[in-house]
C-alpha cells in the first residue's frame, strides 16, 4: 500500500491534537474543580446540577427565613415569660391586698405597685422585634395596645388584628411565628355582665355587648319630697345635694325621737334645728333636710328621688324605677348594656364588668382601683370582689403561659425544620458534588495519562518523520 | 544503425530527464494541498524491422497522468459540506451556550435565585423598607438579565446574516475561480494537452466551495465542470452566477442565485449550517426563552396584581398595557377585552374588587364577571363604574385607569369583606324587608307595590309601579333591576324608601336608621310575587343596635362560593332562646348553623367553615322580615387574568424576554410592592404565594415549573451542542480516512519519489553510457577507415 508522506504528517498531527485536547480538558477540570464547565459537557448532568443548585438555594432561603422566625418566636416567648413574672408579682400583691390586716394606706401603696406592673405589661405587649410589633397580629406598624382615658376610666384597647405573622419554612411548611395580642393578653370567654352593687342597678333581660370595664353613671336629678312641708321640713337647696333615688319612705317618730329613710338606719332626730340634716337610706342614698322650721310631729310619707343613668357619662337616660330592660350604650367604646332599674336607690358610679371579656391590663387597673376602694365598698363586698379578681388573674396568667409555650414550641418546630433542611442541604450538596464536581483523583489520572500519551505521540511522530530514504542516499 | 542507436539513447536520456523532472515536481509539491501525484507514462518505442528481425527503438514518453480517484474526490467534497455545516452550527451553539452559563450569580438561574431569595427575605419581615427595595432591585436584575440574553439572541441572529453574507462573498469568488479555470482547462484540452495542475487547482477550489455550500459537480465538455447548488446552477462551463444572501418577508435569511427563480434551499456547508442556526436553533431557543420570561411575568403578576401594597389600597391605578383599536374605528372601547391587543389572554372568569372606606376600614366586595366571547372594553368599564365609589376610564394612552372617590381605596385581593353587611340587611339599623326566597321574581308589566313610610302622625304613602321597560324580562325580574326601579322612583327617594340587591335577593329598606325608622307594605299587585301577602300592613321597624357581623380568618376553600346567612327565627342576639343563624352556600346547600341565642355573648367568635370565623354584635334579627346577608368567597380574585392582561398592579411589565421590565413607579417607590392579602403591614401572604411561582407546574410551559423549564432549555441546548460536536468529530474521522485514501492514491510518497530518482538517475547514466558506447563504436569504425 502506498502511504503518502503528507498523510503521515497528518496522522502525527491529528494524534497530537487529540491528546493535547484531552490534556487541556483534564487541566481545565483540575483547575476549576468542576466536571461540567458548559452544558454540552454533560447535558443531563448539567440540568441535574442546575436543579440541585436550585434546591440548595431554596433550602438556604428557608433556613434564612427559619433563623428570622426563630428570632421572632424567641423574642415573643421571652416577652411572655417576663410578662408571666410580672403576673406572679401582681398575684402576690393582690393576695397581700386581700389581707384584712392591711390599712387603706397600705392597700393604696399596693395599688400603686400594681399600676406600675400594669405599665410594664403594656410595655411588654407593645414590644418590638426590629421594626415590627410582636403582639399586633399582622398590624405591625403601630403599637397594638393603646391606653385611652374615657369617662373617668383608663382603658387599654387592642388596635391590632387577630392574625398571626407566618414565615415560609419549607416548600409546604408555613409556620406562624407570633401570637396576636388578643390571644396573648386578652383572650375572651364572655360570661355576662356584672354590675357593682352601689346603686342597685342590675342586669336586664337582653344580652349585653362589650369588653373590659365601664362605669355606669347613675345621677340624681330631683327630689320629690312628698308632703314633708306639713311637718315643717324642707329640702336643702331644692335637693341638689341628695343622692337618694326611687321611692323611699321617710318615717319620723316624734315620740321616740327617731327618723328613718327607707330601710336605712334609724337615727335620732337632730336636737338643734339643723339647716342641713343628712339621713341615708339602706344603700347610703342621702336626703338633705332643713330642720329649721320642724314642727316636731311624727310623719310617714314617700320621698322620691328622680334620676337618670348613663354608660358613657355623656348621654343620660331618665328612668323611673320601673324599667327592667333599659338599654344604655356607649358608642365610643362600642358597648351596650341592659339595666334593670327597679332596685336602684341611690346615685353613684357603678363598675360594669364584662365578665370574661377583660384584658390583663384592664384587669390590673380594676384591681388597683379596688384596692384604693374609691367606690367605698364594704370590706365584705371588697373581699369577695378581690377574690374574683384573683381567679381572673390566674386565668390571664395561664393564657400568658400557654402563649409562651406555644411560641416556644413553634420555635422548636422551626429548629427541627432547620435541622432537617440542613440535612437535606448537605445531602444535596453531596449529590451536586457527585454530578458537577470533578473527581480529582480521576482527573489527575486522566491528566497524567494524557500527558503520557501526548509524549508518546510526540516521540513516535518524531521518529516516524525522521524515517526517510534520504538518510541513506548519500 | 548508428543513428537508430543514438536516437534510442537520446530517447532514453530525454525520458529519464522527463521522469526526473516529474519526480522533482512531485517532491516539490509533496506538501501542496490538493496536489495529485503525477506519473510519467513510458512505453517502448515501436520496433524497427532490420534484416528480417525487429529491433527495439527505445522508449517513448506517452503522457503525464494525475493519480486521481474522481469518485473519492466527490465523496470528500460532500463530506467537506457536512463538516462545514456542523462546524458552523457548533460555533453558533457554543456561543448560545455561553449566554446562559451553568451556575453562579451572574447566570440567569442565579439571578432568579436571588430574586426569589429577596421575596423570601421580605416575606419574613414584610414591613422592612430595606428588604423591600432589595426586592425591587432583585426584580430589576432579573429583568435586566432577561433583556441582555434576549439582546444577545437577536445580535447572534444578526451576526448570522453578516457571517452568511461574507461566506456568500467567498462562494462567489470561488465560483468565479472555477469558471476561470474551466475556460483555461477547456483551452488546454482543445490543444490536446492535459492541464494536470489546472485540474488540481480546480479540485481544490471545488473542495473549498463544498465546505461553504452543498455542491454537485457535473462533468462538461472539454474537461469543464458545472456546479449546482441545491439543483440551481452556480457555475456553468464558462461563467459563474452570483449568489447573494437576503432577508425574506418574514425576516428570515435566504439565499438567492442570480438567474434562478426563488430562494435556494442551501442545507450543506457552513452557509447551510449558519442558515439552520439562524432559522431554527436561535429562534427555537429564543422563543423558549421568551416563553420562560412570559410565564414568569404572567405568574408573578397574577399573584402581585391581587395583593395589597404596604401603603394600603389604591386611590388611583393605571394599567401598563394599552388597549388597541383593532377595527380601526377610532375607539378601543368596542373591542372585546380578549381581543384588544393585550399581551396576555383574557379568559372566562371573574374579577373581584374590594372598595374600602378608609375612615372605617369597612370593605365591600364586588364581582365583575368576564366572558372571553362577550365582555367588551366598554362593558368592563361599565361594570367597574357600577361599583360604588369607583370610576374607570381609558386614559389618553389607551390604558385603563381606575380612580376611587376621596376617602376610599380599592384593591383586588382575595381578602374577605370584614364587614359583609354594609347594606344593613341583617339586623341593621334600617327597617328592612326581603322576600323569603331570592330572585328572580315573576312580576308582570304594571305590577305595583304600595308602601307607607313612617308610622308617625303623617305617614307617607305612595305606590311604585314596575314597568316592562325597566326589565330585560319582567317575568324574570332580577333583584338589581327591582332595586333600580325603587331607587329611581321619586316618591320612594322623597319619602326615604330604598331597595338594595343582596346577591339574588332584593331587600326593601327605610332610608333612616334606628328604632324610629319604619315602613309597611300596604298592598299592590306585586306582593304575591314577592311573597309578602302575609305581611301586608305589618309595620317593619329599624333597630338602634346593628348586628354588624364581622368576619375574620382566610378562606381556605378552592372554589368560588357565596355564603348566605339567614336567621332561623325572630329574636335578639345573645338573648332569645334557640336563635340561630343558618348558612347556605351558592348551591343552596346547608353549610352550618351558628347558635346566637341566650348562650351566646355578643362579640364572640364562631367558626363558620373553610377557615372563616364570624362574630355578631348585639341586635335583633327577623326571619319574618327576611333578614339576610351574603359573603362572596373567592380563593383567586382574578380568574380571568384581566389584571395581568391590562398590567394593573403588576410587578413586571412587558411580555417577552426582550421587553420584560419592572413597573417604573414601583422601582421608584418600592412601597408599591404588593406584599399582603389583608392590607396589614405584617401580612406577607402575597409574598409567600409569590415564592410558589418558582416551583408550581405551569400549563404555559408544558406542565414544567419555571425552574424545570429553565433546566430543560439548558440541557436541550447542551444536548444539541454535544450531539453536534460528536457528529463533527465523527465526520472529521470519516473525512480523515477519506483523505488518507486520497493520499494513498494522489499523495506524494517522498521515499517512492526518491527511489524513482535513484532509478532514473541510473537510467540516465546508463543511457549516457549507451550513447558513449555507441559513439565509441563509431569511433572504432571511423578509426578503421
Amino acid at each position: 500500500m502506498r502511504i503518502g508522506t503528507f498523510s503521515t504528517y497528518r496522522r502525527v498531527l491529528s494524534g497530537l491534537r487529540l491528546n493535547q485536547s484531552a490534556n487541556i480538558r483534564a487541566q481545565e477540570q483540575l483547575s476549576s474543580g468542576r466536571r461540567i464547565l458548559r452544558p454540552s459537557d454533560d447535558p443531563t448532568g448539567a440540568s441535574r446540577a442546575i436543579r440541585m443548585e436550585r434546591q440548595i438555594s431554596d433550602i438556604s432561603r428557608y433556613r434564612d427565613a427559619i433563623s428570622q422566625g426563630i428570632n421572632t418566636t424567641d423574642s415573643g416567648a421571652s416577652a411572655l415569660t417576663s410578662a408571666s413574672t410580672l403576673m406572679i408579682q401582681a398575684r402576690e400583691l393582690l393576695l397581700q391586698g386581700m389581707n384584712g390586716t392591711y390599712s387603706a394606706t397600705d392597700r393604696a401603696a399596693i395599688a400603686t405597685e400594681i399600676d406600675l406592673i400594669r405599665e410594664q405589661l403594656v410595655d411588654i405587649a407593645n414590644r418590638r422585634a426590629g421594626d415590627t410589633y410582636l403582639f399586633g397580629g399582622t398590624a405591625t406598624t403601630a403599637p397594638p395596645w393603646e391606653e385611652v382615658q374615657y369617662n373617668g376610666r383608663s382603658h387599654v384597647l387592642y388596635r391590632g388584628n387577630g392574625d398571626e405573622q407566618t414565615i415560609r419554612a419549607g416548600e409546604t411548611l408555613d409556620v406562624a411565628v407570633t401570637l396576636s395580642g388578643a390571644a396573648a393578653f386578652g383572650k375572651f370567654a364572655p360570661t355576662g355582665t356584672v354590675f357593682g352593687q352601689l346603686t342597685g342597678a342590675m342586669g336586664g333581660t337582653t344580652a349585653d355587648q362589650g369588653a373590659g370595664y365601664s362605669t355606669l353613671n347613675v345621677r340624681h336629678d330631683a327630689t320629690l319630697p312628698g308632703s314633708i312641708g306639713t311637718v315643717g321640713l324642707g329640702l336643702v337647696s331644692s335637693g341638689a345635694f341628695d343622692t337618694l333615688l326611687g321611692d323611699n319612705t321617710l318615717t319620723i317618730d316624734a315620740v321616740a325621737g327617731t327618723i328613718q329613710l327607707g330601710t336605712g338606719e334609724v337615727i335620732p332626730l337632730p336636737t338643734t334645728p339643723d339647716p342641713n340634716f343628712v339621713i341615708k337610706n339602706e344603700a347610703g342614698g342621702e336626703l338633705h333636710l332643713d330642720f329649721t322650721t320642724f314642727a316636731g310631729a311624727s310623719y310617714t310619707g314617700d320621698v322620691r328621688g328622680e334620676g337618670s343613668i348613663s354608660l358613657d357619662g355623656v348621654n343620660f337616660t331618665a328612668f323611673d324605677g320601673t324599667e327592667t330592660d333599659l338599654e344604655l350604650s356607649d358608642s365610643t367604646l362600642d358597648r351596650v348594656v341592659h339595666v334593670d332599674t327597679t332596685a336602684i336607690n341611690r346615685a353613684g358610679d357603678d363598675l360594669v364588668e364584662f365578665k370574661g371579656a377583660t384584658n390583663v391590663f384592664d384587669l390590673l387597673g380594676a384591681i388597683a382601683d379596688d384596692l384604693r376602694n374609691d367606690e367605698g365598698l364594704e370590706p365584705q363586698a371588697l373581699s369577695s370582689r378581690l377574690q374574683n379578681r384573683l381567679t381572673d388573674i390566674d386565668r390571664h396568667h395561664e393564657t400568658i403561659l400557654v402563649g409562651a409555650s406555644t411560641l416556644g414550641s413553634r420555635g422548636a418546630r422551626l429548629g427541627s425544620a432547620d435541622d432537617r433542611a440542613a440535612d437535606v442541604g448537605l445531602q444535596l450538596e453531596g449529590l451536586l458534588s457527585n454530578v458537577a464536581d470533578a473527581d480529582l483523583s480521576k482527573v489527575a489520572l486522566d491528566l497524567s495519562r494524557s500527558e503520557y500519551l501526548l509524549q508518546l505521540a510526540q516521540a513516535s511522530g518524531a521518529r516516524l518523520m525522521q524515517m526517510s530514504l534520504l538518510n541513506f542516499i548519500g | 544503425m548508428t543513428s537508430l542507436s543514438l536516437t534510442t539513447g537520446l530517447k532514453a536520456l530525454l525520458s529519464s530527464r522527463f521522469v526526473l523532472d516529474t519526480v522533482g515536481h512531485n517532491l516539490a509539491n509533496a506538501n501542496t494541498p490538493g496536489y495529485s501525484r503525477q506519473r510519467v507514462n513510458l512505453s517502448s518505442s515501436l520496433a524497427l524491422s532490420s534484416r528480417g528481425s525487429l529491433i527495439g527503438s527505445g522508449v517513448d514518453v506517452t503522457g503525464i497522468e494525475r493519480g486521481v480517484d474522481a469518485l473519492l474526490a466527490r465523496r470528500i467534497n460532500s463530506q467537506q459540506g457536512a463538516l462545514g455545516n456542523l462546524g458552523a452550527r457548533l460555533g453558533g451553539l457554543s456561543e448560545l451556550e455561553s449566554f446562559f452559563g451553568t451556575s453562579g450569580g451572574t447566570a440567569l438561574s442565579g439571578m432568579l435565585d436571588d430574586f426569589f431569595a429577596s421575596v423570601s427575605d421580605l416575606a419574613t419581615a414584610p414591613g422592612d423598607g430595606v428588604l423591600r427595595s432589595n426586592l425591587a432591585q432583585g426584580s430589576l436584575a432579573v429583568a435586566g438579565r432577561f433583556n441582555e440574553i434576549s439582546k444577545r439572541f437577536s445580535t447572534a441572529e444578526r451576526d448570522t446574516l453578516s457571517e452568511v453574507t461574507s461566506l456568500v462573498r467567498e462562494v462567489n469568488s470561488r465560483a468565479n475561480e472555477v469558471a476561470a479555470l474551466n475556460i483555461e482547462i477547456a483551452e488546454a484540452q482543445s490543444t490536446g494537452s492535459i492541464a494536470n495542475d489546472l485540474l488540481d487547482r480546480r479540485d481544490v477550489v471545488v473542495n473549498e466551495l463544498s465546505e461553504l455550500v452543498d455542491v454537485t459537480e457535473l462533468a462538461g465538455p472539454n474537461g469543464t465542470v458545472s456546479i449546482l447548488v441545491a439543483g440551481n446552477t452556480l457555475v456553468g462551463s464558462s461563467r459563474a452566477a452570483t449568489m447573494s444572501a437576503v432577508r425574506d418577508n418574514s425576516n428570515a435569511i435566504k439565499i438567492q442565485i442570480a438567474g434562478s427563480s426563488g430562494y435556494v434551499p442551501v442545507t450543506g456547508g457552513s452557509v447551510g449550517g449558519l442558515l439552520e442556526l439562524g432559522a431554527n436553533d436561535i429562534p427555537n431557543l429564543s422563543s423558549k426563552f421568551d416563553d420562560l420570561a412570559k410565564q414568569l411575568i404572567l405568574s408573578t403578576n397574577r399573584i402581585h396584581s391581587t395583593g395589597i401594597p404596604v401603603s394600603g389600597p389604591f386611590s388611583i391605578l393605571t394599567g401598563t398595557n394599552p388597549l388597541k383599536d383593532f377595527d380601526l374605528d377610532g375607539k378601543a372601547t368596542d373591542e372585546l377585552l380578549s381581543n384588544a391587543g393585550l399581551p396576555f389572554e383574557v379568559t372566562n372568569g371573574a374579577l373581584y374588587v374590594n372598595v374600602q372606606n378608609n375612615a372605617t376600614g369597612e370593605t365591600e366586595k364586588s364581582r365583575v364577571a368576564i366572558s372571553k366571547s362577550h365582555t367588551t372594553v366598554a362593558g368592563f368599564l361599565e361594570s367597574l363604574n357600577e361599583i360604588e365609589h369607583l370610576s374607570a376610564d381609558i386614559d389618553g394612552t389607551g390604558r385603563l385607569r381606575i380612580v376611587a372617590d376621596s376617602g376610599h381605596g380599592f384593591d383586588f385581593s382575595s381578602r374577605i369583606a370584614s364587614l359583609p353587611d354594609a347594606k344593613g340587611t341583617f339586623g341593621g339599623g334600617r327597617a328592612s324587608l326581603a322576600p323569603g326566597t331570592p330572585g328572580p321574581y315573576s312580576l308582570a308589566d304594571g305590577d305595583t307595590l304600595s308602601v307607607t313610610v313612617g308610622s308617625g302622625p303623617s305617614p307617607a304613602a305612595f305606590t311604585v309601579t314596575f314597568d316592562q321597560s325597566d326589565f330585560t324580562e319582567i317575568s324574570q325580574a332580577t333583584a338589581a333591576e327591582i332595586a333600580d326601579v325603587i331607587n329611581n322612583d321619586p316618591n320612594a327617594s322623597l319619602n326615604g324608601f330604598r331597595a338594595v340587591a343582596v346577591d339574588d335577593a332584593v331587600v326593601f329598606q327605610s332610608a333612616a336608621e334606628g328604632a324610629a325608622a319604619s315602613f309597611a307594605v300596604t298592598g299592590g299587585t306585586s306582593v304575591g310575587a314577592f311573597g309578602f301577602a302575609g305581611l301586608v300592613g305589618t309595620t317593619i321597624t329599624g333597630n338602634n343596635n346593628s348586628v354588624d357581623p364581622k368576619i375574620s380568618g382566610a378562606y381556605t376553600g378552592d372554589a368560588e362560593d357565596i355564603y348566605t346567612f339567614r336567621p332561623n327565627m325572630d329574636g335578639v342576639i345573645g338573648t332569645t332562646v334557640g336563635l340561630q343563624v343558618e348558612v347556605f352556600d351558592a348551591k343552596g346547600d346547608f353549610v352550618t348553623s351558628l347558635a346566637v341565642g341566650d348562650d351566646y355573648a355578643p362579640g364572640t367568635e364562631l367558626n363558620i367553615a373553610e377557615g372563616l370565623q364570624i362574630e355578631f354584635g348585639l341586635g335583633e334579627l327577623s326571619a319574618t322580615n327576611g333578614d339576610l346577608f351574603t359573603l362572596d368567597l373567592a380563593p383567586d380574585s382574578d380568574t380571568s387574568d384581566v389584571l395581568v392582561a391590562l398590567g394593573m398592579n403588576s410587578l413586571f411589565t412587558g411580555s417577552s424576554a426582550a421587553d420584560i421590565a419592572v413597573r417604573a413607579d414601583l422601582v421608584e417607590n418600592p412601597d408599591l410592592i404588593a406584599s399582603s392579602i389583608s392590607g396589614a403591614a405584617g401580612d406577607s401572604r402575597a409574598l409567600t404565594a409569590l415564592l410558589d411561582v418558582k416551583s408550581h407546574k405551569q400549563p404555559g410551559l408544558g406542565g414544567a415549573s419555571i425552574d424545570e423549564f429553565y433546566g430543560n432549555i439548558i440541557s436541550e441546548l447542551g444536548f444539541q451542542t454535544a450531539s453536534t460536536e460528536n457528529a463533527l468529530i465523527a465526520n472529521e474521522a470519516v473525512t480523515e480516512s477519506l483523505l488518507i485514501r486520497r493520499d494513498q492514491i494522489s499523495g506524494v510518497d517522498v521515499d517512492e519519489e526518491l527511489v524513482d530518482l535513484v532509478a532514473f538517475e541510473q537510467a540516465f547514466q546508463a543511457a549516457s553510457r549507451f550513447i558513449a558506447t555507441v559513439s565509441n563504436l563509431n569511433d572504432e569504425l571511423l578509426a578503421l577507415i
